[in-house]
């Protein structure tokens, strides 16, 4: 069991490190407003 | 069937997922030719099958269940093989264990001296491929217990289900935590912006949806290549719709920064780890529904002192054979069951008999295996061992009932088949009237719509409504000391307005004592014995023994009769000494023409007092009356009563007189006696009963009861009786207490109460929130959670049946 949670905890981690990583080098700075997408969802 | 005997057969089954999946491996089995009968049994995980085994096999059976997308688990045994020489002998050894029918595969290790054999336990047991090798002139030594090697597949599966839980639900909350920012109630809580990313979104989900959800995936395939659908197939459509529609806004969104409106990856994931987690709870309470089971098996003795080559060895209880000598201290249990050959000693067999007071055993006598041996040494031999044990046979029984289907669970079982269409129908209806009229070319909210539809629709509770709640209630009646032997017999036997109990081993103890003497003229009393005596010293009858008995005990030796005629329902016919003797009823003196006028009111007299009294005749005249007594039980007053307040009309069956009958009926508090019933009689009398519309239980104990047991709606035969009652009943009563009568009815009306209970929660839960789902009232996520607690809340509610009090 303590398997299936480090390995789920380690490609979470992971995945931030990437979004992280790509998100200051490469993205570009303006993302959709928040409140704009709920309005849409709801 | 061509006239061969019928074979019935067990296979443990794994893969199932809901009631349609045993349903379809039922009709694939039931499709079989040669097959008679089958049927699967979800919660237990168990196909029982009857066949002919001239026209198909077992691995007919297992190849049928397998193509259909689901595997017959086996269990494996270790052994320690010794005397093998050359690699001949392994493979001789193997070729000879795979030959056993039962035996899937076998791998015997030269080198290390062990082999592995993968079996059916139902078909074969860790004995007979003991005896097996020992017969091809190897020894073999067994190393694991088939429990707990079962018990280990059980747990490894909850393990591993623990484990894909937590791998999804650590990449959910991500997930549902952006989910949290969708509402405006929540929209206050802070979500970190990675989240609302498409492509991080994308990246949480496909492992959920793709690894863990792999298995409905699975499922759904092999569902749907035999042609119907259950539950996996739900699954897999609503989290697909789901996962792939905000796929395809993901793709469409590249080049946009990541952030898109429509994406329903947390509908998908949150749904497979409720899924999970409802799966989780429900193996973990399946498990708890066997307990019984586990109680019954922890009665047993792990190992056994033997006798072999000279020498006193302590051995595993596998490796007992008939005829074994076993050594059994004091404090220690029977491990088997056997003859003592020596040695005297109080057992304990309350935990079969439940009753409390040890019984004094010497040589010659029986032992139940697991019988506790409290103050004696006993050397013993065994009799019968493995699956011949009372205690094996007693877990079969427990185990096939809780296996078996009550006739309330072909209902379900019929609607959870043709369930699964219906519901995806409804739910493609849904989206499209959501689609074109409700929200015209609004996909986003159609999609919603299917899924949630499809979602809240698994029949799962349907199908775990009845035999969670059977197999909880059979187990707990067992702990009672009531085994049912079906699923039926616990439905039916709540219905019953009548009992009809039989007197003899019944009402009373059924052990019968020698109290009154009378002769006619001057005759010895010691050479009036002595004949009477010699001629029922063969005589099987309860009251022969007594007679016998109270004649030994005052010091008399009898001779053994020249010849002997036993007429039942009248008395013996025997010649002793030259002499010709009649011993029996009135009837039996009617016939001979005997003339007894001078005996009547004596008789008269004993009968009163509840004695049986039996006359004799010898050469042709009446010679005197011998009577004996039987003790009634002291628990029948009680059980009776408790039986009229259950409002259940109670009535004594015996072949005695009226008198005896009614003296009897009056002590233990009977209205109505039918007296005078011969053997064959009893059935009779059950059928006049049913013919005045009422439903009939009938209780004894003797070979002689056995027509009437089989006849009535429920046959229940005490414990302590014969085999013969035991089989041709439909419930066994371990403790030879009429209690147990009250508490079979009030344990049958309860489980059925629960059933009824289940029943309702799970249609209800079905028919209300498919259209609460499909007006659009219920998220995804919702429906996914809600599917989850209908299965898990019919399962512990049949589980409040293992603790319930019936006295």
């Amino acid at each position: 069991m303590k398997k299936w949670a480090a390995a789920a905890i380690a490609y979470l981690v992971l995945v931030i490190t990437v979004y992280t990583v790509y998100d200051s080098f490469w993205a570009e700075p303006e993302p959709m407003p928040h409140e704009n997408e709920m309005e849409n969802h709801r | 069937m061509g006239g061969a005997a019928l074979k019935e057969v067990h296979l443990p089954i794994t893969g199932m997922t809901c009631a349609a999946c045993s349903s379809r491996i039922e009709k694939g089995l039931n499709k079989l030719n040669g097959v008679q009968e089958a049927s699967v049994n979800l919660a237990l995980e168990k196909a029982a099958i009857k066949y002919n085994p001239e026209v198909t096999s077992v691995e007919a059976f297992e190849k049928k269940i397998e193509d259909l997308g689901y595997a017959v688990v086996s269990e494996k045994a270790e052994f320690e093989l010794l005397g093998m020489t050359c690699a001949a002998c392994s493979s001789r050894i193997e070729k000879g264990l795979n030959k056993l029918p039962g035996v899937k595969n076998a791998v015997v290790n030269l080198a290390l001296e062990t082999g592995t054999v993968e079996y059916n336990p139902e078909q074969v047991s860790v004995q007979d491929m003991i005896k097996k090798v020992e017969n091809l002139g190897y020894h073999a030594k067994a190393k694991t217990d088939k429990d707990q090697e079962a018990e280990g597949y059980r747990e490894k599966e909850i393990e591993k289900q623990k484990g894909k839980f937590l791998f999804s639900l650590i990449l959910s909350i991500p997930l549902f935590w952006s989910m949290v920012g969708h509402f405006e109630f929540t929209s206050f809580i802070y979500v970190p912006d990675m989240f609302m990313n498409s492509w991080v979104q994308l990246a949480l989900a496909a492992p959920v949806q793709f690894f863990i959800g792999k298995q409905f995936y699975v499922g759904a395939y092999k569902a749907l290549k035999n042609k119907s659908a259950n539950m996996d197939v739900l699954v897999a459509l609503g989290t697909s719709a789901a996962f792939f529609y905000s796929l395809y806004q993901s793709l469409l969104s590249l080049g946009r920064n990541g952030h898109v409106v429509e994406l329903y990856y947390e509908t998908s994931a949150i749904l497979i780890t409720l899924i999970i987690l409802g799966k989780l709870f429900e193996a973990r309470a399946k498990g708890r529904s066997s307990e019984a089971i586990k109680k019954l098996m922890g009665l047993q003795a792990k190992t056994a002192t033997v006798l072999r080559e000279g020498e006193e060895i302590e051995i595993a209880l596998e490796e007992v054979f008939d005829g074994d000598i076993i050594y059994v201290k004091p404090g220690e249990k029977i491990p088997v069951d056997g003859e003592i050959i020596e040695g005297q000693s109080a057992l304990d067999e309350s935990m079969l008999t439940g009753e409390s007071v040890p019984v004094d055993k010497t040589a010659g006598d029986t032992v139940i295996g697991s019988t506790l041996n409290k103050n004696g040494f006993l050397k013993i031999k065994a009799t019968k061992v493995g699956k011949d044990t009372a205690l094996s046979q007693i877990i079969k029984v427990v185990e096939e009932a809780q296996g078996s289907k009550a006739p309330i669970q072909r209902i379900a079982d019929k609607i959870s088949g043709i369930f699964v269409p219906i519901v995806v129908s409804i739910a493609v209806v849904t989206s499209l009237v959501w689609y074109i009229w409700v929200s015209p070319g609004n996909f986003a909210e159609a999609l919603e719509k299917l899924i949630a539809v499809l979602v809240i629709a698994c029949p799962c509770a349907l199908g775990l409504a009845t035999p969670t709640s059977i197999m909880a209630g059979s187990g707990r009646a067992a702990e009672y000391g009531v085994l049912f032997k079906g699923g039926e017999h616990l439905e039916l036997t709540h219905e019953i307005t009548t009992v009809v109990l039989d007197k003899t081993g019944t009402v009373t103890h059924g052990k019968p004592v020698l109290t009154d003497v009378i002769m006619e003229g001057n005759v010895e009393e010691s050479a009036f014995l002595q004949l009477v005596g010699s001629a029922e010293k063969q005589s099987e009858h309860p009251l022969a023994e007594a007679i016998v008995k109270g004649i030994k005990d005052k010091g008399i030796t009898l001779f053994n009769p020249q010849e002997f005629d036993a007429i039942p329902g009248y008395g013996i016919k025997a010649k002793v000494e030259g002499k010709n003797l009649l011993v029996g009823t009135r009837r039996l003196m009617e016939k001979y023409d005997i003339n007894i006028h001078s005996a009547k009111l004596e008789m008269e007299k004993l009968e009163e007092n509840g004695k049986t009294a039996m006359l004799v005749a010898v050469d042709g005249k009446y010679a005197g009356i011998i009577a004996v007594a039987d003790t009634i039980k002291e628990t029948s007053r009680n059980a009776i009563n408790r039986l009229k307040q259950l409002g259940i009309e109670v009535i004594m069956i015996t072949g005695d007189n009226k008198r005896t009958a009614q003296a009897i009926a009056e002590e233990v508090g009977i209205d109505s006696a039918i007296a005078e019933v011969l053997p064959e009689g009893k059935a009779e009398e059950v059928i006049k009963l049913q013919n005045q519309g009422k439903k009939v239980a009938m209780v004894g104990d003797g070979i002689n009861d056995a027509p009437a047991l089989a006849i009535a709606d429920i046959g229940m035969a005490i414990g302590t009786g014969t085999d013969v009652a035991m089989e041709a009943a439909d419930i066994t009563l371990m403790r030879g207490d009429l209690n147990s009568i009250a508490d079979a009815i009030l344990m049958s009306k309860k489980t059925i109460r629960n059933i009824k209970q289940n029943l309702f929660w799970a249609f209800a839960y079905n028919t209300l929130g498919i259209p609460v789902a499909a007006l659009g009232f219920l998220a995804p996520w919702l429906a996914g959670a809600a599917m989850a607690f209908s299965s898990v809340s019919v399962v512990l509610n049949a589980l409040r049946l293992q603790r319930v009090k019936i006295k």
